[in-house]
């Protein structure tokens, strides 16, 4: 009694230090916080964004829509009654408020200004759904033009796992694999695509290809990204650039593009959509990484939230971690690195957004799919010291010889000098209707070169380079010259075309 | 009951003879375009002489109602109203009715009118309502009767965590309707909206084919399915389910035959929930209201700019349809309004 009673204390006085217990793996200088959600409300996050005056407003899987004014900690219910919102934008000037739901892009407008919405105005129904669960609506962003984007999941349709042959349209296995690889199909109009809604609220198929795109982002530039999930020709998850046209290698969604009316998808060889599918720019490795990706986030706080400005952010539903990417622009192309960041908060990380103040909340939901952090959802702020820099690899880019690698504070050249320090290790995936792929063409090797700048900044290291390959860096033997090792060791960089 | 209503009567045109002293001047207006009144409760002492204005500063025609019992008898009321037919305007949708302790017929836009009466000397919740057709679900309020008037709270602020989902997934409804976009059971669609109207009265609207699904009584519906896991079980409704003959697209222009081009608009949850939808670029607004002792409902509909005449498809069989506006053929399966009626019309469907 008396050792627990001591235990107890050793707890209670660690919390009064450090305020909540941290997670395993993050970096010096940052520090998760735990948001209350409200009380007796099941909050799976759907979507988050700021309203210009610095409301929080959170749309939630079960349909509703909740304003967290941040300063006062008070919650209020703005909407209620969606279809799984899973999207949520507000105009920075006027405050407009758009969510995206299972069947539609909804207006939500209080009009007799009670703080409640009470007109719930269509803005787009351009999409088919069924009563398929898995037929989600992802967003929402929108671009400079007021072009608003969105994702659209493909059906469940094997009827091994949908217990139904309703909905087993548009599946796409190809000859010589077998009917049951294909789990994925499209049994309404636009399912596995990415679309555009424009100004005037028409509705544009945008890209095609996806399968379970459950996060959508867009930079300073307008360009847009999404994240995809591992499954049938999916061989892991992973993050793509969306550009208008492409074909990101999911073919059920082709039943709905011109070019393949009235063909049948399982007469098309496997070659022919691998020649048009436009590979993911970064592979976020199923299993080591992440298992379900959420939303790309983009830091735009310039420096707010430490040394990574303009890199992206992205949650994962089931290992409940957040990680860090930074692209790179190679023959005209995204392709670029991935980190983890912090690993692992309270449940699944799907949805972010970035407070004026530099803080990252992370909205969260770990239901359906398992959750490493084992809450059923929640909500957390990741923050900032404001001063302290964390020993990281900030980025790796590549070179026409291998990679070059630049630090956040300069590393110990002894240790960094030592090509032994340094395991790299390659491989491919298949492209294939399976459910995931295993690695192909793998390889490991030490840099056959290795040159550290004046400053302790950067490393250059020289591999064996290929296409269309995932490089994996490990330098957890490699310290900073003031000591501290690096929190995330690790480093994937995914290499579709090699420098000109 | 004729007593009562005589009693209302009398209290109006005798209380300025007998110089009864006012001890409680209300004034009750209406939130313009809403179907609420404003206030929504005033409290009174038991017995005392409550000289009630009621200005309509609304854009419709309203009564008002005061009367003994709950929201079910407002409900009953209300029912019985709309029951009078073609002599409800001339009665001011006031029907005999025991409960009724006080009335003012109906007050044109921009009027008002005045009614006294004695507070009952029971304290208690009375219950006010306007029974213009459609109106009785959201314009309702409280005569709250009380030793101290002055120390109640009158504003109802809404408790901002009464609307979410309790965790055995069985949504209620309360006072207010709830509005909720779920996948039913029985009901193959992926646009449906189920609407539960307070009293016990709950139907889905197809934001697809603009049609009533179907109607029930009692509960509201369970989302525990949907909630649970992935998801992917479907909404189950708790109730008696009622069929209201509905066909695709049962709102047409101009001619019953052919299919319309149609948009969703949305839907307002000003009042008692109000759907907008466009048939072949005409703007309508669809409202449904029920009783819960009763296999039916009464959809509402305003169609302020209709040029040409309006049909309503109804596949009648074991139904009684009638209409407000324009003519129910039975033989063909459509009521037929015509254009210049079209303005704001109720059609009863309603079980044999």
């Amino acid at each position: 009694m008396k050792i627990f009673y001591l235990g107890f204390l050793v707890i209670l006085s660690s919390l009064l230090v450090f305020g909540e217990e941290q997670p395993k793996r993050i970096p010096a200088g940052y520090a998760v916080t735990t948001v209350k959600t409200p009380e007796g409300t099941s909050f799976g996050v759907g979507g988050m964004e700021f309203a210009p005056n610095g409301d929080l407003f959170i749309c939630t899987r079960e349909g509703e829509v909740w304003k967290y004014q941040v300063e006062i900690e008070k919650w209020t219910l703005f909407a209620d009654g969606l279809h799984e919102a899973l999207g949520i934008w507000i105009d920075p000037k006027s405050s407009e408020t758009y969510v995206i739901q299972r069947p539609e892009i909804t207006k939500l407008i209080d009009t007799d200004k009670d703080g409640r919405a009470d007109l719930y105005e269509s803005f787009n129904a351009g999409w088919g759904v069924t009563d398929n669960y898995h037929e989600y609506a992802f967003g929402l962003v929108r671009d400079g033009k007021g072009n608003f984007y969105g994702t659209l999941n493909t059906s469940l349709s094997w009827p091994g796992w949908a217990r139904s042959t309703k909905w087993d349209v548009a599946r796409v296995w190809t000859k010589g694999y077998k009917d049951t690889e294909g789990k994925m199909g499209r049994a309404a109009k636009y399912r596995g695509w990415g679309f555009q809604v424009t100004p005037e609220g028409k509705f544009v198929p945008f890209a095609s290809g996806m399968r379970s795109p459950a996060g959508i982002g867009i930079n300073k530039d307008d360009e847009l990204f999404f994240t995809d999930n591992q499954g049938d020709w999916e061989a892991s998850s992973s993050l793509h650039h969306i550009v208008k046209g492409r074909f990101h290698g999911h073919p059920s969604s082709l039943t709905d593009h011109p070019d393949f009316k009235s063909k049948d998808l399982n007469d098309i060889p496997i070659e022919d959509y691998e020649k048009l599918w436009k590979r993911p720019a970064v592979w976020i490795p199923h299993g080591e990484l992440a298992n379900s990706p959420g939303e790309p986030i983009f830091d735009n706080s310039e420096g707010k939230f430490g040394p990574f400005a303009g890199q992206m952010f992205i949650g994962d539903q089931s290992r409940s971690n957040i990680m860090r990417v930074s692209l790179d622009r190679v023959g005209g192309d995204y392709q670029g690195v991935i980190f983890d960041f912090v690993n692992r908060l309270q449940t699944g990380c799907i949805r972010h957004v970035f407070g004026k103040d530099g803080t990252l909340w992370v909205g969260q939901t770990g239901r359906g799919w398992g959750s490493a952090g084992g809450k059923e959802f929640g909500l957390q702020q990741v923050k900032w010291d404001g001063k302290t820099t964390p020993f990281s690899m900030h980025d790796v880019k590549l070179t026409k010889k291998g990679f070059r690698i630049t630090f956040t504070k300069p590393v110990d050249l002894t240790l960094a000098k030592d090509a032994e320090k340094y395991n790299v290790e390659r491989w491919g995936y298949h492209y294939h209707p399976k459910y995931g792929s295993p690695k192909t063409n793998s390889a490991k090797e030490n840099p056959t070169s290795v040159n550290v700048s004046k400053n302790g900044l950067q490393v250059d290291i020289g591999v064996t380079l290929e296409e269309s390959r995932v490089y994996k860096l490990n330098l957890g033997a490699i310290a900073a010259k003031d000591g501290s090792k690096l929190a995330n060791s690790y480093a994937w960089y995914t290499l579709n075309k090699l420098k000109d | 009951m004729k007593s009562l209503t005589l009693f209302t009567l009398f209290s109006f045109i005798l209380a300025p003879l007998t110089q009864a002293k006012t001890d409680y001047p209300i004034s009750i207006g209406t939130l313009h375009g809403q179907l609420r009144f404003s206030p929504e409760a005033f409290a009174v002492k038991p017995g005392s002489i409550v000289d009630v204005t009621f200005d309509n500063s609304d854009e419709m025609i309203h009564n008002l109602i005061f009367s003994e019992g709950d929201g079910k008898t407002i409900d009953q009321i209300a029912e019985s109203a709309l029951k009078l037919g073609e002599k409800g305007m001339e009665m001011g949708f006031i029907p005999k009715d025991s409960s009724i302790l006080a009335s003012i017929g109906l007050v044109q836009p921009g009027k008002k009118a005045s009614v006294r009466f004695t507070a009952p000397m029971e304290k208690g919740d009375y219950p006010y309502v306007c029974t213009f057709p459609g109106h009785s679900l959201t314009m309702r309020g409280i005569m709250k009767v009380v030793e101290d008037p002055d120390s109640i709270d009158l504003a109802k602020a809404k408790d901002s965590s009464s609307n979410t989902t309790p965790r055995n997934g069985v949504i209620e409804v309360g006072d207010d309707p709830r509005v909720i976009r779920v996948h039913v059971a029985g009901i193959d669609s992926g646009r449906s909206i189920a609407v539960g109207l307070p009293g016990g009265v709950n139907y889905i609207f197809d934001a697809e084919k603009l049609m009533i699904r179907t109607g029930w009584t009692g509960g509201f519906i369970n989302v525990n399915r949907d909630r649970r896991g992935r998801g992917g079980g479907l909404c189950g409704i708790i109730g008696e389910k009622f069929q209201l003959g509905a066909k695709e697209f049962p709102l047409r222009t101009g001619s019953p035959d052919k299919t319309p081009k149609v948009r969703f608009s949305g839907y307002s949850r000003r009042g008692n929930p109000s759907f907008i939808y466009e048939v072949d670029g005409v703007r309508i607004e669809q409202t449904a209201t029920g009783n819960p002792d009763q296999k039916g409902l009464t959809l509402g509909f305003r169609v302020p700019d209709s040029k040409r005449d309006l049909f309503y498809l109804i596949d009648s069989k074991d139904l009684l349809v009638s209409t407000t506006a324009g003519k129910w053929h039975a033989d063909k399966g459509y009521v037929q309004i015509p254009a210049k009626k079209a303005s704001e019309f109720f059609i009863s469907i309603e079980h044999k």
